[in-house]
């Protein structure tokens, strides 16, 4: 099975942090991707 | 009170500007979505178009243009082998009636363009007729941020948001394993530091996705990592110390990275929604992780 088989592209999202949300101890990270099938 | 909200939204996308190309035998096959690609498939040189049960608001029909007739129209009395020329998604061609009694009509009074209006017609791109094709294969992702004019008591908000084109097979047909790359793009909040300075803005980063494909009685996983964060002007995020530096080149812990926990791919859609996969997570260089986030996320 080849490569291009495969779904050419993924996207999403993600996030981490700690603390509690609204307070001022919030610490972390919220993004979005966009990824693409590597050929090998 | 949020009153004046300013929002910021960077995003990111590698689509490209849709292309001119010649309505010929290769045209379908340049197309992604198989619906789509029907509509430019020809067979014998013309596209069979059935607009019996079409309206306006068929894709089809509003992409058929037939100039109206000297200036009057014509809404009824065609026959068989009629022709008219016209445009099919800014093609020019010819419409041919395939039967008696069929209609050609107008939206409304006034206007120029009229309709297919019933009946089975076939459409014969002219030579050199050319379609404006869109990217067939592109990514887009962002984050926005709104930031409330009261910048100590108000709330921020931040959301997210990806796209892009659906061309994905179907899951079962997959086997194997695949890894994937690209780019992030979002908003980092760095406090408790230890030079005691809080630091917040947007972020771009990499991220790295493995994909098992399973087989027919296991389900597949999507794994990953995001690193290599950096902030707007291209520096690496993180505590910096000569001891333990934040360039994942130079080595150490500080360096920011995310690793996405395994989500299950499912059968039918070929891949778990995203953010089922993100949400679970472990990180490394940053405290432990949290109750997970969501669209919208509110901060103080």
């Amino acid at each position: 099975m080849t490569p291009m088989e495969h779904p050419t592209d993924v996207t999403g999202e993600f996030s981490t942090y700690s603390g509690v949300v609204q307070d001022s101890t919030f610490r972390g990270v919220v993004g979005s991707f966009g990824a693409r099938l590597q050929e090998d | 009170m949020d009153a004046g909200f300013e929002t910021v939204a960077p995003t990111y996308s590698d689509i490209e500007a849709p292309k001119s190309v010649a309505f010929d035998m290769n045209l379908a096959d340049m197309i992604a979505d198989s619906t789509v690609r029907s509509w430019f498939t020809l067979n014998n040189g013309s596209i069979s178009l059935n607009t019996a049960d079409s309206g306006w608001n068929d894709p089809i029909s509003t992409a058929i243009i037939v100039p109206s007739q000297d200036g009057r129209l014509v809404d009824d009395g065609i026959e068989r082998n009629d022709s008219y020329r016209g445009t099919y998604f800014g093609a020019e061609g010819d419409f041919v009636c395939t039967a008696d009694g069929y209609k050609i009509e107008r939206k409304d009074a006034g206007d120029t363009p009229c309709m297919l209006a019933s009946g089975t017609w076939t459409f014969t791109p002219a030579d050199g007729a050319t379609v404006m094709v869109p990217d067939q294969d592109w990514l887009a992702f962002g984050v926005w941020v709104t930031a409330p004019d009261d910048e100590v008591n108000g709330v921020h908000r931040v959301g997210v948001f990806h796209e892009s084109m659906d061309n994905m097979p179907v899951a079962d047909s997959l086997t194997g394993k695949a890894s994937y790359e690209g780019s992030t793009a979002g908003v980092y909040v760095d406090r408790n530091r230890s030079d005691d300075m809080d630091k917040t803005g947007l972020f771009t980063a990499r991220a790295m996705l493995e994909a098992d494909f399973g087989n027919n009685s296991t389900p597949g996983t999507l794994t990953g990592m995001i690193d290599n964060f950096k902030d707007d002007q291209g520096r690496f995020l993180g505590e910096d110390t000569a001891a333990d530096p934040n360039d994942p080149v130079k080595g150490g812990d500080s360096d920011w990275s995310v690793v996405l926990n395994a989500g299950t791919i499912t059968a039918n859609t070929g891949l778990p929604p995203a953010t089922s996969v993100a949400q679970r997570m472990v990180c490394r260089g940053m405290p432990a992780v949290g109750a997970p986030s969501s669209t919208g996320q509110e901060t103080g």
